[in-house]
């Protein structure tokens, strides 16, 4: 069987929002703006969509039947029983989700593909709310049955009560810090951490379930980091194993290492800052963010400077991470 | 230009030697030392909470290495006198750690900050 004897393959692709025609080239073609290959394609797919009058002009939700591409294999010709050579490029599964899933699914796939950029960020808050919920803190959600106690014994009089509860409640509120409303929603601390006034449980069963329930949180949170740190390495793995080139291996290795690389010099950088300079909450949380923005844009950077270069350097083989992360 | 982009990933190469490294400082500061200082009033409870687990506990460990290297960068939280509690052997890790770090973020950041011009210079005035 001839090349020229293979049946064409033609698959539909939905654009998306911020899709251009030169992005989507790249990404089934792995062809360059301007180059020949480039205008050869666009011709046809300009034959193959008629309704795409401008090509420089297409929006979000129009569909466009594109050639199937194989690649350099492509050029090769297959002997009888062997399997077919063509790969259907990643993104021909849009065809067969639902229209009203779109966004779904690309938040999804966004997901799947940023999932490093997640790694260091998250790690940090999750790890940080392990200790928001440790011992110390938990102790004084745990204090204020005692208070309780000793009020109940004549120990302290209401007032005095009320007053030592409020300033533990407080410094409780003050250390989670920004972390109350995940914890607690809209109610505060003192709404929920109060005295069960209804008949048949003992009057600090409130207090008690809350303390176990901070507790359980803070034991599954304390680990987050290290799960957090091994679930962005394996997404990174599984993007260089999917991928089906070299360059494209190379490309993601590189974005994840600068990205996790930048991110952390980053948090390095503001604890130099911070050991002369101490910082309330807010300073903290638009130093953090800044360095996972500097972290993201140093990956997208990092990519774009080894495209410049040629791409010649195989990093992935040459570090060993192309034999771990395989198929 | 491939010189310059693996001048930049050696960069990168040297910075997690260098965490590598510095994870023996972290190991090595005594535990009397930190019960000691890192706490209130020198820091602030949620610094504490924030800086103790894996890991954002490296970056305590580097605030502590630039705390011991330099002790003056303690001034405003009283911890100038801090690196007195420590063998001296820790303050020379320190120093070595802390001039090594500067000198890696100079080599990283300046390296990024020529990428950025390139491109930046490649896509809208090339």
């Amino acid at each position: 069987m001839s090349v020229a004897q293979q049946p064409i393959q033609y698959l539909e692709y939905r654009v998306k929002p911020g899709d251009t025609l030169s992005f989507i080239l790249s990404q089934f073609y792995d062809v360059n703006f301007g180059s020949s290959e480039y205008k050869r394609r666009v011709t046809g797919i300009m034959e193959l969509n008629p309704h795409i009058s401008n090509p420089d002009r297409i929006t979000a939700g129009d569909l466009l039947v594109l050639e199937a591409s194989a690649g350099p294999q492509m050029c090769l010709a297959p002997q009888e029983n062997q399997p077919k050579l063509f790969k259907a490029p990643a993104p021909q599964i849009l065809s067969s989700v639902p229209r009203d899933s779109d966004s779904d699914f690309y938040a999804l796939s966004w997901l799947a593909s940023n999932a490093n950029y997640l790694t260091l960020p998250g790690s940090v808050a999750l790890g940080g709310q392990g200790n928001l919920l440790s011992g110390g803190n938990l102790g004084l959600i745990d204090k204020v049955s005692e208070l309780y106690a000793d009020y109940k014994s004549g120990k302290l009089t209401k007032n005095q009560y009320d007053y030592q509860r409020k300033l533990t409640l407080d410094q409780f509120r003050k250390n989670i810090g920004p972390f109350e409303k995940l914890l607690y929603g809209e109610k505060t601390p003192h709404e929920v951490v109060r005295i069960a006034r209804g008949g048949g449980v003992p009057a600090t069963a409130n207090i008690t379930a809350n303390t176990q329930q901070l507790k359980k949180l803070a034991a599954m949170a304390k680990h987050g980091g290290i799960v957090l740190t091994g679930v962005g390495v394996a997404a990174s793995c599984v993007q260089i194993a999917d991928a089906d080139s070299s360059k494209k291996k190379n490309e993601i290795f590189i974005e994840t290492l600068a990205s996790t690389t930048i991110g952390a010099a980053g948090s390095y950088a503001v604890g130099l800052f911070l050991i002369s300079n101490p910082v309330g909450w807010g300073t903290a949380i638009v130093l953090a963010a800044g360095t996972v923005a500097a972290g993201y844009l140093a990956g997208k950077g990092a990519r774009a400077a080894y495209d410049l270069t040629g791409a010649k350097v195989d990093f992935v083989s040459g570090t060993g991470v192309g034999s771990i992360c395989r198929r | 230009m491939e010189q310059a982009f693996l001048l930049m990933m050696y960069s990168f190469a040297a910075f997690w030697i260098w965490t590598m490294i510095s994870v023996g400082f972290l190991l090595a500061t005594p535990k009397a030392f930190l019960e000691k200082y890192f706490c209130p009033p020198y820091f602030r409870s949620a610094e504490v909470i924030i800086f103790s687990a894996f890991p954002s506990n490296l970056i305590r460990n580097v605030m502590f290495i630039r705390l011991i290297a330099s002790p003056s960068s303690g001034k405003v939280r009283g911890l100038s006198e801090a690196y007195r509690d420590v063998p001296s052997w820790l303050i020379a890790y320190a120093k070595f750690l802390y001039i090594s770090l500067i000198l890696v973020l100079i080599w990283m950041f300046g390296m990024l900050a020529f990428w950025g011009c390139y491109i930046a210079y490649d896509h809208w005035l090339a």
